[in-house]
């Protein structure tokens, strides 16, 4: 045996135990937004059934290695069976489901799916918005001991009933295994009298046996829990075995003996050979293999895995996956800082990068993200390794012909029409049929675009677009690629409209809807109502005229939230322009919470008529004629005020401000106006940056041109300040008594503080402010408003 | 004579050997001046004006020089999770390694299940005795807790940082965290039970440009008596860059450096190169 085991003993308690946390970039400590994600740049698209059956759709370099091993699979047209298939689902759903930690949904939490059951059969029913953190139990019970526990109760509810006295004694004796109290400390149940039930002696056993295993005697629970394994048929009797064999493997790992090592295998084979049906042969696999990584270097271990994931019909496939991809990260160097970890490190990679699936996945993967942070050299390393992969993965290609390599040059190259002719005729070679197609659709279009062959570009995504069942993100990332190349206005307004895949808290790596487990049992692609994209937001609130606003947002087949948006925003603009726009209906239906300020101000004529209109804003935060890529406004109502400062609206400027664009800075994913969180490989950010590049203005007439810069002026010289202060002041002297005077005074006040401090702004605040003191010295307003801005 | 009125006599005294001290620390203070290699002792910033955030990352903090004076540890420890009624720690999981001789002290994050309710107080009486029970084996120098507290979590806050206060012992500081916006527009924590407040000048999101703009005019501060410290993150080259051009990491400032991806030589050597230290 060589001289590993301290070193892998943990690894084999990371791997076959149970990989219980993922190390993940820390983000710094602030307030988490909810954000539309349109592309998923770390995983594929739920659900993963249809990506594990191999619909491929673009694969994104900054996948996690498991996604890329299975494409390689399928471009390797080595299609996953059913049973591999359903192996390689359970990994991915249960590493998401660990790492979204904090941000895991209430409803797949199996901690609180135990605590409604309990709660159940006490009669005590937990709140709607019950969550885990609300109850107190001992910090050594895992969610797989909540959700076994959950399965054990269910069983005896099940025979015996729900509030039946045998479901309440197991509750009572399970709440001093877990440690259900406040001062959540364990204990040992007593044991049922000789008399009860047989199986409910042996779930009482069974709880007696957990319990001396979290106190730490191992030995007395690996006998009680050996014993159970001899009881009849079941699922305890298969989790009493299995977890016999955790202790004996625990031991071994603790003696670090090679001897107890080899007793321990011995131990596990004969379990193995027994339990052929248990529901958990493959934990009991899982533990075997890990004792099987205490005689192998790292290396070794991982070039046995490379062969075994490319073993077809293996009902192991998803767990060796998940090893190999583990250690293979293990290789990065990342993070070591210890020269000679950092030398060997980086030698296990040139080693293992001999066979064909390491050195395609060191290549083809970025799993570098925006919050990294890497030094000056380290960049330069990281960006001439690149450069050398590219290389290769060329090289390579011309080599072996193979699809992989194919999608490994194009992705890592780009492609050039010019500079690869080769690479760009083998890309539109592909049939429709292959796994690599949209890849390689991907990129030509992207070779198209940047070759100023936007003609050609059009016409292939006018195909790629029409068909059907193609996966969410990438179907948002060929509309984003057709921003660029659209023929006209309308066609650009029908490609801006996307579908996210999820609505998620801007910082939760992994990016999931709430419901992602229910949706995951589908097998069908998920998305949510549309919203804009983010990369032409810009370019669309500064240089779409107001004709194009209306019709848009006549547009029904939109998602009612983003209708709402833009009925919003294309009311507002025509107000400003002092245009009519025959939305009041379409606004008062999508808010129906305006309908009397609308009446309101369709009822009056001349300064009250403004003043209606004014106050109408005023009252509404989110009034804004400019509208946001993804989730707007933090998702806050239209009349509620955002703490973040995303209230009313700053003017944009008449004219381009190419120095303050150019400023923008990319260390961050805030964008002005992005409600968009975008995880993925910098590559794919870089191209996201310039699909960016505005398009509009190319597809107006010089006509359209010149309205559109009238009506931009006339935006600009009216920020809200102005607009309304002239109408809120101008009422409040025509008619001081109007009950809504002092409150659209007060808000005319705070305005420059909640949308620009400019001396324009700050004159009306200032002007309000001594109205309000002046003439209305008792006023709850008033005394509000303590200064002016 | 009563005890209770000291005599002119040892009054004198006491002014006498108080001069004498000033004489010898004065003395002491020129040699060391005179010494050419006390310049190199004393580096153009003072490195105890440092304070590297360890956060959830497997950090070995070996590489930091012992000839030089150290930076200091914030070692967070955890996150403790607010509840209905119950506060929960989740125990930081990566391992931490700092060597001897430099100082650290622990850091908690304090998170809430649902954040648009305000906290009950019930919850941060646990969260209390959990830190209480954490803290109760060794007296730590300082305690920094992180908190995002929301507009209706502020009152349950300050009490609960006046509690604990309280029930730490006298030697142990209070450090909290604050956004950037707390300590320049809406300067709620003034009255806060604290001794340092941690301006968080990172992540900051929407309003960065503002907020950037404005450190040009003020420094933020959280306008109370607490010290003044900053946070600022490795990763964010350009907002530090602008952070310096606008004074706020001028020497004799005390910085907190968060890095993302944990802490290794060549990071903190950046950062001491940002930092104008090296």
């Amino acid at each position: 045996m060589k001289a590993v085991f301290p070193r892998l003993a943990g690894l084999v308690l990371s791997l076959s135990l149970a990989i219980n946390y993922f190390s993940f970039p820390a983000q710094a400590c602030g307030p988490d937004f909810d954000a539309a994600v349109l592309i998923n740049g770390i995983h594929p698209d739920l659900s993963l059934k249809k990506f594990a059956a191999g619909n491929l759709g673009i694969i994104q370099p900054g996948w996690a290695k498991s996604y890329l091993i299975v494409s390689y699979r399928y471009l390797n047209s080595m299609p996953l069976d059913a049973r591999e298939q359903e192996s390689i689902l359970h990994l991915w759903q249960d590493r998401l489901q660990k790492m979204q930690g904090f941000y895991a949904p209430a409803s797949s939490d199996p901690c609180l799916s135990f605590f409604k059951l309990r709660g159940h059969v006490l009669s005590k029913e937990l709140k709607k918005d019950a969550s885990r953190w609300d109850f107190e139990f001992a910090d050594a019970v895992s969610d797989n001991a909540f959700e076994n526990a959950r399965i054990n109760l269910q069983s005896i509810c099940k025979k015996y009933g729900s509030m039946s006295s045998a479901a309440i004694e197991w509750v009572k004796a399970q709440d001093q295994v877990f440690g259900i109290n406040s001062a959540r400390k364990q204990a040992i149940p007593a044991a049922l009298s000789s008399g009860s039930a047989p199986d409910l002696q042996i779930q009482r056993n069974y709880q007696i046996a957990a319990a001396n295993f979290y106190a730490g005697d191992r030995g007395l629970a690996r006998s009680i829990f050996e014993k159970l394994a001899e009881s009849p048929a079941s699922r305890l009797r298969d989790l009493a075995a299995y977890m016999a064999a955790r202790i004996v493997v625990t031991d071994a790992l603790d003696s670090k003996s090679s001897e107890d090592v080899d007793k321990a295998s011995n131990y596990l084979q004969a379990v193995l050979k027994k339990s052929s049906a248990s529901s958990f042969r493959l934990d009991l696999q899982d533990l075997l293999q890990g004792l099987g990584y205490l005689q192998e270097s790292r290396t070794e271990s991982i070039e046995k895995l490379l062969k075994s994931v490319m073993q077809p019909h293996s009902e192991r496939f998803g767990n060796n996956v998940g090893d190999l991809s583990f250690l293979m990260d293990q290789c990065e160097s990342i993070n070591a800082d210890d020269p000679k970890e950092k030398e060997q490190r980086s030698s296990d990679k040139s080693e293992i990068s001999k066979q064909d699936l390491a050195d395609w996945l060191n290549c083809i993967q970025q799993s570098d993200q925006t919050w990294w942070f890497l030094s000056v050299e380290d960049q330069k390393k990281l960006d001439s390794e690149r450069a050398e992969n590219a290389r290769h993965s060329l090289d390579r290609w011309r080599k072996t012909n193979s699809l992989p390599w194919l999608i490994a040059a194009l992705s890592t190259n780009g492609l050039d029409a010019k500079a690869h002719p080769d690479l760009f005729k083998a890309a539109e070679s592909l049939p429709k049929t292959s796994a690599a197609y949209l890849t390689a659709e991907f990129y030509i279009v992207d070779a198209l675009i940047k070759a100023g062959r936007k003609a050609e570009a059009n016409q292939r995504l006018s195909r790629i677009l029409a068909m059907p069942n193609l996966p969410p993100s990438s179907r948002n990332l060929f509309k984003t690629q057709n921003l660029l190349v659209c023929k006209s206005v309308a066609e650009y307004l029908r490609n801006i409209v996307q579908n996210p895949v999820s609505i998620s808290v801007d910082i939760d790596p992994t990016q999931l809807p709430d419901n992602w487990q229910t949706l995951e049992a589908k097998n069908a692609y998920f998305t949510l109502p549309s919203c804009l994209g983010s990369t032409q937001i810009d370019d669309l609130n500064r240089n779409l005229p107001q004709k194009y606003w209306l019709s848009f947002a006549k547009d029904k087949s939109i998602s009612r939230q983003l209708r709402a948006n833009l009925v919003r925003s294309a009311w507002l603009r025509s107000v400003i322009l002092g245009e009519e726009s025959g939305l009041e209906e379409e606004l008062t239906s999508l808010y129906p919470s305006l309908k009397k300020l609308v009446d309101a101000y369709r009822g009056a004529s001349g300064a009250e008529k403004k003043f209606a209109l004014a106050y109408l804003i005023i009252k509404n935060f989110g009034m804004s004629p400019y509208l946001d890529g993804g989730v707007e406004r933090h998702a806050v109502n239209l009349e509620d005020f955002d703490d973040y400062n995303a209230n009313f609206w700053i003017p944009e400027a008449a004219v381009e401000d190419k120095a303050k664009a150019d400023k923008s800075s990319q260390e961050d994913f805030y964008n002005d106006r992005s409600g968009v969180s975008f995880f993925g490989a910098t590559r794919i950010r870089q191209m996201l940056k310039f699909y960016s590049t505005p398009q509009l203005r190319s597809l107006l007439s010089p006509a359209e041109l010149k309205i559109l810069q009238k009506e931009r002026d006339l935006i600009y010289k009216n920020p809200p300040s102005k607009f309304l202060g002239e109408a809120i002041i101008g009422w409040s002297k025509i008619k001081p008594d109007d009950p809504r005077v002092p409150e659209a005074l007060y808000k005319l006040n705070r305005l420059p503080k909640w949308s620009a401090l400019t001396k324009q702004g700050s004159g009306y605040s200032h002007k309000a402010y001594l109205i309000l003191h002046q003439k209305y010295p008792k006023s709850s307003w008033t005394k509000k408003a303590v200064c002016w801005y | 004579m009563p005890e209770a009125y000291p005599s002119k006599q040892s009054t004198a005294a006491k002014i006498l050997k108080m001069r004498f001290s000033i004489l010898l620390f004065l003395i002491s203070s020129l040699l060391l001046a005179l010494s050419a290699k006390s310049f190199e002792i004393f580096p153009s910033r003072q490195e105890e004006d440092l304070v590297l955030w360890s956060w959830e990352s497997a950090d070995n903090f070996d590489f930091i020089e012992s000839k030089q004076k150290p930076p200091q540890i914030a070692a967070y420890q955890g996150t403790i999770v607010l509840g209905r009624e119950t506060a929960t720690l989740v125990p930081r999981k990566n391992t931490l390694h700092i060597p001897l001789g430099i100082q650290s002290f622990p850091v908690y994050r304090i998170e809430t299940a649902r954040p648009n309710e305000p906290s009950s107080k019930a919850a941060f009486k646990a969260a209390e005795l959990i830190l209480l029970k954490r803290l109760a084996k060794n007296t730590v120098s300082r305690l920094q807790i992180d908190f995002d507290a929301g507009y209706l979590d502020r009152k349950v806050y300050g009490d609960f940082l006046k509690s604990l206060k309280e029930q730490l012992p006298t030697r142990t500081k209070l450090s909290i965290t604050a956004l950037s916006s707390a300590c320049l527009a809406d300067k709620w924590m003034k009255e806060l039970s604290a001794d340092e407040v941690v301006c968080m000048l990172f992540s900051m999101g929407k309003g960065k440009e503002q907020i950037l703009n404005s450190l040009t005019k003020r420094l933020p501060n959280s306008g109370g008596k607490q010290v003044q410290s900053f946070g600022i993150s490795i990763n964010e080259r350009i907002t530090n860059q602008s952070l310096k051009q606008s004074g706020v990491l001028r020497p004799g400032r005390r910085i907190y450096a968060f890095s993302s991806l944990g802490w290794t030589r060549a990071r903190y050597s950046y950062l001491l190169k940002e930092l104008g230290q090296k």
